[in-house]
C-alpha cells in the first residue's frame, strides 16, 4: 500500500513529480460520486490557495466541487475526461487524474494524509459528509 | 449519536440491504438510491428489464355506495373509465385554487363499490386527510397497514412475469387484476402501469406476499438481465419520459394547466373540486407552463438552473439530470407561456455559466416499449 500519494480531507489525491502535483479524486470518493458524466475543465493557469475550488465535476446523482489540496498555478487538464468522464470511476488514481499544478509551496505536502492515514481517517467516520 | 427522526423502513429493507443497496432518507423513508451504478440500472431497466421497491407509496382502499362519486368529485380524471374499460385511471387531486395536492391511481371494482388508490409517499398523510376532510355519507376510507409494493419495467418484464404468475402479462396497458394468493382470503393487485416509459407491471399488496413475489420474480428473471434499481435510476428513467414528480413539476403551487398536463383533466366528466379554478385559468390564458428543454452543449442542469432567453431571465429549472440514454443534459421547467416552442433556443445558468439549450417535445427518449 506505499505510494506517494496525498490526500485532503475533501477526498482529493496529489502526487508529486518534482513541481508538479497531479490531482485526482481517491477511491473512496468515485464510489460515493458515482457514475461521473461530465467533468469542468479547470482553468489553465488559474492561480489557487489550498482549499480553494479548482473545478466542478457531475454525476448523475449531483455536482461535485474539486478542491486544490495544494497552493499553485493550474498548468494542465485531463483532456481525455472530456471524451471519458467515467475514466474517473474506472481509474481514480491513473488515467482519471483531473488536473496538474505547478505547486507554489511544497512545504504544504505535509499537512496532507499519507495513504494510511487517510484509510484510518475514513474508516474513523469523520469523513463522512464531504463529497 | 442519535437522528431527530426514525425513518420508515420497506418490507424489503433486508433485501435491498443484502443486494448492496445505498440508502438515503426520501420524505422519512430510508430508501436505496442505488445498488450498482445508477447508469447501470438506468440502462438495464431500458434494454433488459428493472425492479423498484415502491413501498412508500401510499395504498388507500375507499368502499360503499358512494364511494365512486366521492372519488369522481376529488380527481381530475374520469372515474367511469375504471368500469367501462376494466383501467386505472390516472388523475390530479386538487385544490379549489386549482392547486395539485398529488398525483394518483384508482383501481375500481364496480360489483363490491371498492376502489384502489395509490398515491404518493411524500403527500400520503396530506392526501388522507384531505380525503377524510371531504368524505360523504356511505363512503368508508382505509389507509392500508403493513403494506407493500413494487414495478418490474423493460422491454423483458412481461415475459418475466409470464414465467412467474398468470394473467398479469396478457392484460392491456393500465389494466389490473385482484389476485387471489399468499395467506387465504388475502389479495394483491397487479396493474399493467409503471414510471419508466418501458412496459411492466406494478403490484400492491401485503407485505409478505409481495417480498415472496419480489423474490421469485428476481429469480426468474436475473438470468436474462433483471436487476433491482434505486431511487436514483427511478428519477432518470421517468425524467427522460418527461414524467411528473410531486414536489417538482407537480406542487400546490401549480395547476394541471400549467403543469401542461390537460389531458388529466376530463372536462365532460362534470364537476370536481377545483374545475372553477381551471376554467378561469383557461379563459384567461396561462402566464407560465411547464417545458422541455435539451442541453446543446455540455453540462448537468439541475433542479433550481435559471433559463434565459435573449439575455432575460424568466424561467426556473424543476428537475434535471443528466441523461444516460441520450447522453446529454435535460430538463423540465416552469417558463413564460411563449417560450414554449420546439427549438426555442434558452440558456440555463449552471455554475454560474450560460449554457445554450432548446426548447424540445416530450418525451426526450422517444424509444421506449410504451
Amino acid at each position: 500500500m506505499s505510494t506517494s500519494r496525498r490526500y485532503a480531507k475533501s477526498h482529493e489525491w496529489i502526487r508529486l513529480d518534482g513541481k508538479t502535483g497531479y490531482v485526482g479524486i481517491s477511491d473512496h470518493a468515485q464510489k460515493e460520486v458515482t457514475d461521473v458524466v461530465y467533468v469542468e475543465m479547470a482553468k489553465v493557469g488559474k492561480a489557487v490557495k489550498a482549499g480553494d475550488e479548482a473545478t466542478t465535476l457531475e454525476s448523475v446523482k449531483a455536482a461535485f466541487s474539486i478542491y486544490a489540496p495544494m497552493s499553485g498555478t493550474i498548468s494542465k487538464t485531463n483532456n481525455a475526461l472530456e471524451g471519458d468522464p467515467g475514466l474517473i470511476n474506472k481509474s481514480p488514481y491513473d488515467d482519471g487524474w483531473i488536473f496538474a499544478m505547478d505547486v507554489s509551496n511544497p512545504e504544504e505536502l505535509n499537512a496532507l494524509m499519507t495513504e494510511e492515514q487517510y484509510q484510518a481517517f475514513l474508516t474513523s467516520g469523520a469523513a463522512a459528509g464531504h463529497h | 449519536m442519535t437522528t431527530a427522526t426514525t425513518l420508515r423502513r420497506s418490507p424489503l429493507h433486508e433485501i435491498h440491504a443484502l443486494s448492496g443497496g445505498k440508502f438515503i432518507d426520501f420524505y422519512g423513508w430510508e430508501l436505496p438510491v442505488q445498488y450498482t451504478s445508477i447508469i447501470d440500472e438506468h440502462q438495464a431497466t431500458r434494454q433488459a428489464a428493472g425492479i423498484f421497491d415502491i413501498s412508500h407509496m401510499g395504498q388507500v382502499m375507499i368502499e360503499g355506495p358512494g364511494a365512486f362519486d366521492f372519488i369522481q368529485k376529488l380527481i381530475t380524471g374520469d372515474l367511469q373509465r375504471t368500469f367501462d374499460r376494466g383501467l386505472g385511471v390516472y388523475g390530479h387531486l386538487l385544490l379549489p385554487t386549482g392547486g395539485i395536492i398529488d398525483d394518483i391511481f384508482v383501481y375500481g371494482l364496480k360489483e363490491s363499490k371498492r376502489f384502489f388508490m395509490v398515491v404518493n409517499g411524500s403527500t400520503h398523510e396530506k392526501d388522507v386527510a384531505w380525503l377524510r376532510k371531504n368524505v360523504t355519507p356511505g363512503v368508508t376510507i382505509t389507509d392500508l397497514e403493513n403494506r407493500a409494493g413494487f414495478a418490474i419495467q423493460g422491454p423483458k418484464a412481461l415475459g418475466i412475469i409470464r414465467d412467474t404468475l398468470a394473467g398479469i402479462a396478457e392484460l392491456p396497458r393500465f389494466a389490473f387484476q385482484q389476485i387471489q394468493g399468499g395467506a387465504p382470503n388475502e389479495t394483491f393487485w397487479g396493474c399493467r402501469t409503471g414510471y419508466t416509459g418501458e412496459d411492466g407491471a406494478e403490484f400492491f399488496g401485503p407485505a409478505r406476499t409481495i417480498v415472496t413475489l419480489w423474490k421469485q420474480l428476481l429469480e426468474n428473471g436475473a438470468a436474462i438481465g433483471l436487476k433491482p434499481c434505486g431511487l436514483g435510476a427511478r428519477d432518470t428513467l421517468r425524467l427522460e419520459v418527461g414524467y411528473p414528480l410531486y414536489g417538482h413539476e407537480l406542487t400546490e403551487n401549480r395547476t394541471s394547466l400549467e403543469a401542461n398536463m390537460e389531458w388529466v383533466i376530463k372536462w365532460a366528466k362534470g364537476d370536481f373540486i377545483g374545475r372553477a379554478a381551471l376554467e378561469k385559468q383557461k379563459r384567461e390564458g396561462l402566464k407560465e407552463i411547464l417545458l422541455a428543454y435539451e442541453l446543446t452543449d455540455r453540462g448537468v442542469p439541475r433542479q433550481g438552473a435559471k433559463l434565459f432567453k435573449d439575455g432575460k431571465p424568466g424561467g426556473e429549472t424543476v428537475s434535471g439530470t443528466f441523461s444516460p440514454s441520450l447522453q446529454k443534459g435535460i430538463g423540465l421547467a416552469y417558463a413564460p407561456l411563449s417560450w414554449n416552442n420546439t427549438g426555442t433556443v434558452l440558456d440555463v445558468e449552471i455554475h454560474g455559466k450560460r449554457v445554450p439549450a432548446k426548447v424540445v417535445q416530450p418525451p426526450f427518449y422517444k424509444k421506449g416499449t410504451v
